[in-house]
């Protein structure tokens, strides 16, 4: 058994100064309280340890954003030299324009990038952009979708207005008919659709676009004038060292990049094409840390070691081992489980027990065991995962499976 | 606070517990002996309830009565938070010889009530009178969510996006427990007294303590459930719309 008692014992310090503890994503309710640690704290690799010293295959990476694994020596070393040299400057440093340069030659669709701090950043910034550039004020969404924690994507109604809202339509993903009806309602006011690749939603399963979805999307843009804003920010480069875009078959005029693209520092990128150039310089973007060449050169060396060498594809072909053998072993045990999402970042779901009991009796277990699966989101695979990590992590799935049965049945 | 979701909050939080009133507290036990009637309250394009009085006990329902002996309208819901406050009269479209109900009887259950949840009764320590506030406060918090997501522009967001479910919450070890869901859209119930069978999501608060602490905002829920006092299994994306309803309620019904 973890002892999770350092953990237990910094949250309640943290509950006498930080509003709830925890906040965010991170709260322990998210996750499995008691049963995992509440406060990490270092990481090697595709392992991490928390405050209590447990040692944990790490499958969630960050919620993302470690694509190389922690503590990369190479895009460590980079951003210690540019530290070494100041990274706090009156204006940007010739990184901006390398890091540029580099995205718009890896994500051939777009022209242009401009760089910002975190996903919400972008994703705000993108649908302003498609204001400006429609001269309408109406933006598509998918139902049930992430976008960020600001007040028109925000998922919880405390602190928003209805007016904060009030352009925010939506729709239901994979669903082109519903997606033309809104539209044509909405007709000469729509500015454009923001949508990830595919729909992954916490809590259920992630669902592929259907055949021809993304098509209809388009054809319905191109002829009603709206943009396609794709939210790469979860799946990104690490899938395709173009983006998802390049997998999926998509042509977004705006594409938003986070996590995934600079091993864990703090930046973000939303790029897009030059018929859209006009509005994003028109579109104010500034934020005091947004120049900072610190995260440039960590997204420099990330992006180059992703092109350079096998990282991707190894990603892919962890995850299909991960995705096959848990797959399998929950047939063996009596259960239809099904890991759907690309590869690299797969979400497990008990098909037959969609309220999530049996899912986190399975994370409880595992994460017991050391291998950290996420009850209530998709996980991560990242490139410092090895056989042995795979290895370990189904043995300790099929222990897992063995307890849900004991404990819940069929 | 947004009239309308006063009186729901009246309606759908504070009159069911007159139901457990009658069962602890003497003198509100007293005021309703011998008494046989439904009361309708109706608040014209608003929330509605009534309480049926018989046999010494009360059993509160949301919505109108198929047969209420007294039948009181309001055309909005200011004049029924008014006459709970004690400076209206409402319309009586029904039962006019049973206004002595409302005058007489009804008004000692309300001051009873306010006695036990914000008077003298509320510093009774007793181990009866901490598990009666408990069953109170609990109780409260079951009603206060229907009034809020049925009620509340502001959870609006919410009642849609909740899932259709139930959640079972008691308080170990055999305090009291009750469910709140969604039925179907628009639709949202809350039970009191009994267990529910295969629900969506279940929530256990550690002991009486623990509850107390909750009910009266001494301890935050997602605090207790960072150290373990409240365990929550199942239907996390019901459990979190539920936690904003929470949330909510704590803050409107202070
Ligand atoms: C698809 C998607 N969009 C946007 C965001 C928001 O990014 P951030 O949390 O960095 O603001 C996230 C974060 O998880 C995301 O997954």
């Amino acid at each position: 058994m973890n002892s999770y008692q350092k953990s237990e014992e910094l949250f309640l310090r943290a509950t006498k100064v930080i509003p709830e503890g925890i906040y965010g994503t991170r709260k322990p309710g998210f996750v499995l309280p008691k049963a995992s640690p509440y406060f990490a704290a270092r990481g090697a690799g595709g392992h991490y340890w928390d405050v209590d010293g447990n040692e944990f295959i790490d499958f969630m990476c960050g919620y993302g954003p470690n694509v190389l694994g922690h503590a990369h020596p190479e895009v460590d070393a980079a951003v210690r030299e540019r530290v070494s040299q100041g990274f706090s400057f009156n204006q940007p440093t010739e990184e901006m324009v390398e890091l540029a340069e580099l995205m718009t030659r890896l994500v051939p669709i777009a022209d242009w990038a401009v760089f910002a701090k975190n996903g919400s950043d972008v994703t705000t910034w993108a649908i302003r952009v498609a204001r400006e550039h429609t001269e309408r004020s109406k933006i598509l969404a998918t139902k049930g979708t992430y976008h960020g924690s600001h007040a028109w994507c925000a998922a919880y109604p405390a602190g928003v207005t209805a007016e904060d809202k009030a352009n925010i339509v939506y729709f239901n993903w994979n669903d082109l008919e519903q997606f033309e009806r809104l539209v044509e309602k909405h007709r000469g006011d729509v500015a454009g659709v923001i949508m990830t690749p595919y729909y992954h939603p916490a809590c259920a399963p992630s669902i592929m676009p259907a055949e021809g979805f993304w098509k209809g999307v388009r054809e319905i843009c191109d002829r009603e004038g709206m943009l396609i804003i794709l939210d790469d920010i979860r799946v990104g480069f690490r899938v395709h060292i173009q983006g998802s875009y390049a997998m999926f078959g998509i042509e977004p005029d705006l594409i938003c990049h986070a996590k995934a693209m600079a091993n864990g520092y703090p930046i973000a990128a939303a790029m897009g094409t030059k018929e859209v150039l006009g509005a994003a310089e028109a579109v104010f973007i500034s934020g005091t840390y947004f120049y900072s060449p610190m995260e440039m050169v960590a997204a420099l060396t990330t992006l180059r070691i992703l092109e350079e060498t096998d990282a991707i594809p190894e990603i892919a072909r962890m995850g299909t081992r991960l995705k096959e053998g848990l797959e399998s072993l929950g047939k063996s045990h009596g259960y239809n489980v099904t890991v759907s999402g690309p590869a690299a970042i797969p979400y497990l779901s008990f098909d037959d027990h969609p309220d999530l009991y049996h899912m986190q009796t399975f994370c409880r277990e595992a994460i017991a065991r050391g291998v950290f699966f996420h009850p209530h989101h998709n996980w991560y695979i990242c490139a410092a995962h090895t056989d042995e990590d795979i290895d370990r992590a189904l043995e300790a799935a099929d222990a897992a499976f063995k307890v849900v049965r004991e404990e819940l049945g069929g | 606070m947004d009239a309308t979701l006063q009186a729901s909050i009246f309606l759908k939080a504070i009159m069911p517990l007159m139901e457990n009133l009658v069962e602890y507290d003497q003198e509100a036990a007293a005021a309703i002996e011998g008494e046989k009637l439904t009361v309708q309250f109706d608040i014209k394009d608003g929330p509605a309830a009534y309480l049926t009085v018989e046999n010494g006990a009360v059993r509160h329902g949301i919505g109108k009565h198929a047969k209420p002996d007294l039948w009181l309208t309001f055309p909005t819901a200011d004049h029924f938070n008014n006459m709970i406050a004690g400076k209206g009269k409402p319309g009586i479209r029904k039962g006019f010889t049973r206004l002595g109900f409302l005058t007489k009887k009804f008004p000692v259950l309300g001051k009873r009530l306010m006695y036990h949840l914000r008077g003298e009764g509320k510093d009774d320590s007793s181990p009866e009178a901490r598990r009666f506030q408990v069953e109170l406060g609990f109780r409260a918090l079951l009603g206060g969510m229907v009034a809020v997501v049925s009620d509340d522009p502001k959870m609006k967001s919410i009642a849609e996006s909740m899932p259709v479910g139930t959640l079972y919450a008691r308080v170990l070890p055999d305090g009291p427990q009750g469910s709140f869901g969604k039925v179907a859209d628009n639709t949202f119930t809350a039970t009191f007294g009994e267990a529910v069978e295969n629900p969506n999501a279940v929530m256990e608060l550690g002991s009486l303590e623990i509850a107390r602490q909750l009910i009266n905002g001494e301890t935050l829920p997602v605090i207790a459930i960072g150290t373990g006092d409240v365990v929550i299994h199942g239907s996390i994306p019901l459990v979190e719309k539920i936690n904003v309803l929470l949330g909510r309620v704590s803050r409107v019904m202070g």
